[in-house]
């Protein structure tokens, strides 16, 4: 179907020039068939169910398009992970010249984004949104077309219930609200379907032809039966597997199941596949290492190794790495500068990286409550999808790896030729129900018990399984919630404490703000200092538990033993106690990580003490900001003193630093490297500086002149404010 | 000799717990009239004087005036432990203690070693405060408390209609408006202000749990007078302010 032809579905031609001036002409089948059936007459639901890479994007883009030109309104566009949002933003971006507006919103979950008002389409995240209803942002009751992209990740034990009770509150708060999901293929799409009365599209068609097999023994068995053989170039079968495509200035993309594999293929892949990049690329790619090597103020062995690699046209892409070494490893993949790329399997439920071979070694992985188990079927369809670049590779090939005869047998009669899984939503949990509970509460979705029944019927959970299990669940959450005084029973109505809200709009765990608010009574009255508040934000199931290795225990027990007049909750018996006793070590790992953290411990080391990536500090930092935020907040709700000592912490937290260098981090360009380094060259205070000209400045290490420029004119009629009134004493008067 | 029997702890309990972290050691005279604790914290910025009549006592002997060297931080952490039982408070000179004894079903008795203090002529200001306003305790300390979300210091200020509490920080600021018609007395001649550190504020108010009423005496960068009364006790603060520098 040419694009032309949409005219007669109502899309004004000016939005086709658009489509036309970004080089689509044509539709694909899926696409044709959405608009067939009747997508554009926005009346009702829908839920396509295809394959990766075959166009849902350009569906969605046509759907909030025509429903924003004839009908106004808003479009909620909920990505499955942030780093999307920016990539989606991009591609509607083409259609800021028919006036339509674009903005994204996630990040701060303690906000209501007024401003998105002026706004046609919104991106977010599914947290994001779920903040957004609990701020009871205005401008919501306006969304007139829902997109839910990835809509099967309802399935999705740690996100999921979020996605679909954000979906269940939108429908409820408009009843003529349509809803788009978008959805890889699954075996139940109908089910998604009929829970939001939509139609369904589902399609195996794909772009690029995708062959799908099983390697074992130097041959590749694939579904169509044929087999060819795979050259040996080296004498590692996985490494001939992985460069045969390379060869023929192809890429291969190859999915291993932990990060250190990921770290370890790729080098020991490095050294072959240096000899397919041509001169040009060497050059490019020397650039690239030397920009992944130094995005952190000070290289850490993974930096080194991830530059390493890139040099030699080969790189890794893990959770660890910080984000702008995956923009980096992304963009150079993208560009057929990274020839082979090895990645956890998280990557192919985020970034769209299609390469022309995908290689899944690994089938099974470690879950940390079921041991070694296998990946669910939809999962490995996910990382075949990735299979084939659109417009470069005429087909794309997916290739499990088999140690054994009947290992090929297996894999190809399971995961191959098999259906992906039904999905089934997880919102029975009582951890999970608690926060939403609590939230459709505080938010007026409901007013008693039977209103919270009749409210959660309305989610994907009740249409698929039992509602008996979820109103068990229901009532034992409520129970908490009281117990806790977040919530209170006035007759038969339950209304939310002022603690209860406040929780709700600060978006953490019911159990986190229990936690925060009982160190926070128990810190009022004693001493304390950074260990005490660190126990409660380390206790918090946000943070989660850090792994004990039996050698942590001394070391924990001995750091309990050392600063336990700060402990808030104290040393509980190994004896009596031993699964609290565990539960307190590990905590008190995490609080070791963040002391060390902010008495400016390297990030070399501790990454190597604690076994981390550099992006989860960053991470952990990330979450550490917003517990200490909402206990600052808490405290101000229940007046405790001690918020300022908990802010101060906090600021420490997020920059890492000593508290004696907090003057010097309010400066705009500079982080922990460089304040200890102006700080070493005694500049403590903010009047030091001030003293100081552009020249002497720019001597400190790692502070140029255009920075010392910066940091001058930052404090140019910037009164400081330290020490402008000082104690008297008595004898003064 | 000395002896004393309080059937209500809360009174001492919760004064000693407002002065003792301002002030480690004083010396404390008894005369047939009561108690009387009045010194200065280290840094000489506040100025505490603590009368106890004999009155709010169940019992109370002494034979001649004597001073007793008492560590109140020691005093503090004893008293922490009384609970609501009765005190019995009784001078042990040949040991040179003092002997704290909590009945209730049990009998549980601390020592308290006396110790010397140095008795230096304490100089107290001759001061002129330009207003006097006396408020419910629970007002003040709760707007203390106020302030101590936001900042590390408060300010005081009066004109002729109001009473002000107000603090700045980086977290947003307060400001605690108390109405003539809400205080007990207000006599105000001038409006004026002045800044005080809560450091010391903070601990001052815990007399506000026992006290009746709270009379400030307040001027314009001058140290404000706070007088926490009830029928047998006052305790009486003095506290130097938080001036602009140059």
């Amino acid at each position: 179907m040419h694009v032309d032809e949409l005219v007669d579905s109502g899309i004004p031609t000016r939005v086709i020039e658009v489509l036309k001036d970004n080089g689509i002409t044509k539709l694909y089948p899926p696409q044709r068939d959405a608009v067939y059936e009747g997508l554009l007459d926005l009346k009702e639901s829908f839920v396509i169910a295809v394959p990766t890479a075959s166009g849902k994007t350009l569906i969605a883009e046509l759907l909030m398009v025509k429903s924003i030109l004839d009908r106004g309104g808003k479009c909620l566009y909920i990505v499955p992970l942030r780093a999307l949002a920016n990539e989606k933003l991009e591609e509607f971006r083409k259609y800021e010249k028919l006036g339509i507006r674009v903005a994204i919103s996630t990040g701060d979950y303690d906000s209501s984004d007024p401003w998105l008002t002026n706004y046609d389409i919104i991106i977010t995240t599914s947290e994001k949104a779920d903040s957004l209803l609990r701020h009871r942002s205005e401008w919501l009751g306006m969304v007139k077309v829902l997109v839910a992209d990835e809509i099967h990740l309802i399935n999705d034990a740690g996100r999921g219930p979020t996605l679909e009770v954000t979906i269940a509150k939108l429908r409820h708060l408009n009843p003529q609200l349509i809803v788009l999901g978008l959805s890889a293929t699954i075996k139940n799409a109908d089910e998604i379907a009929s829970w939001l009365n939509a139609k369904l599209i589902k399609s195996e068609w794909r772009p690029v032809t995708l062959r799908k097999g099983v390697y074992f023994n130097g041959e590749i068995l694939f579904d169509d039966s044929s087999i060819i053989e795979v050259e040996p170039l080296t004498n590692g079968e996985l490494f001939n597997l992985a460069l045969e495509p390379v060869k023929e200035s192809g890429q291969s993309l190859v999915f291993v199941n932990t990060r250190a594999s990921t770290e370890r293929f790729a080098l020991d892949i490095s050294r072959i596949s240096k000899k397919f990049i041509s001169n040009s690329e060497t050059k490019a790619l020397k650039d690239i290492a030397d920009e992944a090597l130094n995005v952190l103020a000070e290289p850490t062995r993974i930096c080194k190794r991830l530059s390493k690699c890139i040099e030699c046209g080969s790189a890794f892409h893990h959770a660890g790495l910080a984000a702008e070494q995956r923009r980096i490893v992304e963009e150079a993949f993208k560009n057929n500068l990274i020839k082979v790329l090895s990645a956890t399997p998280t990557l192919a439920a985020g970034v769209n990286l299609p390469a022309r071979r995908v290689i899944i070694r690994d089938y099974k992985r470690y879950e940390p409550s079921l041991g070694q188990s296998h990946i669910p079927v939809l999962e490995i369809h996910q990382m075949c999808g990735r299979a084939g670049r659109p417009k470069y590779d005429e087909y794309g090939e997916a290739i499990l790896v088999a140690k054994s005869f009947d290992e090929r047998s297996f894999l190809l009669d399971n995961y191959i030729l098999a259906e992906p899984e039904a999905i089934y939503s997880k919102l029975a949990m009582e951890s999970v129900l608690r926060v939403h509970t609590l939230a459709t509460i505080v938010t007026g979705f409901a007013n008693t018990k039977q209103g919270l029944i009749d409210f959660f019927s309305k989610t994907f959970f009740s249409f698929q399984q039992d509602p008996w299990v979820l109103e068990g669940a229901i009532m034992k959450s409520l129970e908490f919630l009281m117990r806790e005084s977040l919530l209170e029973e006035k007759g038969e109505y339950i209304t939310p404490t002022p603690f209860g809200s406040r929780t709700s709009e600060l978006y953490i765990d019911p159990v986190s703000a229990v936690i925060l608010r009982n160190a926070l009574f128990k810190a009022r009255d004693r001493d304390t200092n950074e260990i005490s508040y660190l126990q409660a934000i380390a206790g918090t199931p946000e943070l989660g538990k850090m792994y004990l290795r039996k050698k942590d225990y001394d070391a924990c027990l001995e750091f309990a033993y050392e600063h336990e007049n700060y402990l808030l909750f104290g040393i509980p018996s190994e004896i009596i106690d031993p699964w609290n006793f565990e539960e307190f070590l590990s905590n008190l790992k995490t609080v070791m990580f963040f002391k060390d953290w902010i008495e400016e411990v390297s990030e070399e080391f501790l990454l190597k003490k604690y076994n981390l990536g550099p992006g989860d500090i960053h991470n952990k930092v990330e979450l550490a900001d917003w517990l200490l935020y909402s206990m600052a907040e808490i405290g101000k709700l229940f007046k405790i003193p001690k918020i300022r000592e908990v802010l101060k912490l906090r600021v420490r937290v997020k920059h890492g630093i000593k508290e004696e260098l907090l003057p010097l981090i309010t400066l705009r360009g500079i982080g922990r490297a460089r304040a200890r380094r102006l700080f070493a060259r005694g500049y403590r205070t903010l009047g030091d500086i001030r003293k100081a000209d552009v020249k002497e400045l720019s001597r400190v290490e790692m502070i140029g002149e255009k920075l010392a420029k910066s940091i001058k004119s930052q404090l140019e009629g910037k009164e400081e404010k330290v020490g402008i009134e000082r104690q008297s004493r008595l004898a003064d008067f | 000799m000395f002896k004393a029997r309080l059937a209500d702890p809360k009174i001492l309990k919760y004064s000693i717990d407002a002065v003792s972290n301002m002030i480690d050691e004083a010396g404390v005279s008894v005369t047939k009239d009561g108690l009387r604790l009045k010194a200065m914290d280290p840094a000489h910025v506040a100025l505490v004087d603590l009368e106890l009549k004999k009155e709010a006592f169940d019992e109370f002997e002494v034979e001649e005036p004597l001073v007793l060297g008492i560590d109140l931080e020691r005093l503090n952490t004893i008293l922490k432990r009384a609970g609501t039982d009765q005190i019995l408070i009784q001078l042990d000179s040949e040991n040179n203690v003092l002997k704290i004894r909590f009945k209730n079903s049990s009998t549980r008795t601390f020592d308290l070693p006396l110790i010397e203090v140095s008795e230096e002529e304490l100089k107290v200001p001759n001061l002129d405060f330009p207003s006097q306003i006396e408020i419910p305790p629970k007002i003040l300390s709760e707007s203390i408390k106020d302030a101590e979300i936001v900042s590390d210091h408060v300010t005081l200020m009066v004109d002729e209609e109001n009473l002000f509490i107000s603090a700045k920080g980086d977290l947003g600021n307060v400001e605690v408006k108390v109405p003539k018609d809400e205080a007990k007395s207000f006599e105000v001649s001038k409006s004026c202000r002045s800044m005080f550190s809560l450091e010391y504020l903070k601990d001052m108010i815990k007399a506000s749990d026992i006290a009746d009423s709270v009379k400030i005496y307040l001027g314009d960068n001058i140290p404000v007078r706070m007088d926490f009364t009830t029928e047998n006790a006052r305790l009486s603060f003095l506290l130097a302010p938080r001036i602009e520098s140059e």
